[in-house]
């Protein structure tokens, strides 16, 4: 089913907001991975801990979610599919990955504001894994986003198949 | 992803096989699974998971602390 033009033009707005809300977020959570890295200020690591998981709820599963689910939209609504062309599937594989990891990922992020509220080891906080991981999601997200500018050609089989019958209609 | 319909293959070049891409992402996309795999398994990266930063193993990752009033949304 393709959408009329004018819901396909604001389902695309809404999928190129929320996935590039998704990669600025991750951009800032890196930020704040980096500063809580290097800082020696315990109240400083403390409050960017509790910022990481607070903005994991509410803004980045938010916009995984979001972005998902605008995709889908997106490739139901067009004639482009979700399994017809090869950098399609690449970005749906890309971001299914990333909203699983993530969410995965908000149980580490739990345990880290639970204890930024119980404790003032700074060695307990000393961990380079937000940092691997939002480096980790930037990259998968930026590829994705390359992905759909550039919309490399090439039609998976089910696309060519699909492409065959309608011609032969 | 573009807001229009899908261009025709043809017009495009050539649609059938694997383009040469497809193959160089795939591979990349394989060797990059396998090497989390190894990092994991082979414990390089630490014990995966929430409580691979508790000194307890993760024990107190399941039981909040007195006090702690957080709400999971």
């Amino acid at each position: 089913m393709t959408l009329p033009l004018g819901l396909r033009r604001l389902a695309l707005t809404a999928h190129i907001v929320c996935s590039v809300g998704w990669l600025g977020a991750i951009g800032a959570f890196l930020g704040l991975a980096v500063a809580a890295l290097v800082s020696d200020d315990i109240d400083l690591v403390r409050g960017i801990y509790l910022a990481m998981e607070v903005s994991g709820w509410y803004v980045l599963v938010p916009l995984a979610l979001a972005s998902l689910l605008t995709g889908l939209v997106q490739s139901f609504g067009t004639r482009w599919g979700l399994f017809r062309h090869y950098w399609v599937v690449f970005k749906l594989v890309i971001n299914v990955a990333a909203t699983v990891v993530l969410l995965a990922y908000m149980q580490t992020l739990e345990y880290f504001g639970t204890l930024a509220r119980t404790s003032s080891d700074l060695a307990a906080f000393q961990s380079p894994s937000p940092l691997v991981h939002s480096l980790a999601a930037l990259l998968l997200l930026a590829v994705a986003t390359v992905l759909g500018v550039y919309k490399p050609r090439g039609l998976t089989p089910y696309g060519q198949r699909k492409q065959r019958s309608a011609r032969s209609r | 992803m573009e807001n229009g319909p899908a261009p025709e293959e043809s017009q495009r070049g050539a649609a059938d096989g694997t383009p040469h891409w497809v193959k160089v992402f795939g591979a990349v996309a394989a060797l990059l699974i396998i090497l989390a795999i190894v990092v994991v398994v082979s414990g390089r990266g630490g014990d995966h998971g929430p409580g691979r930063h508790a000194p307890d193993g993760g024990a107190a990752h399941t039981s909040r602390p007195a006090g702690v009033t957080h709400s999971q949304p």
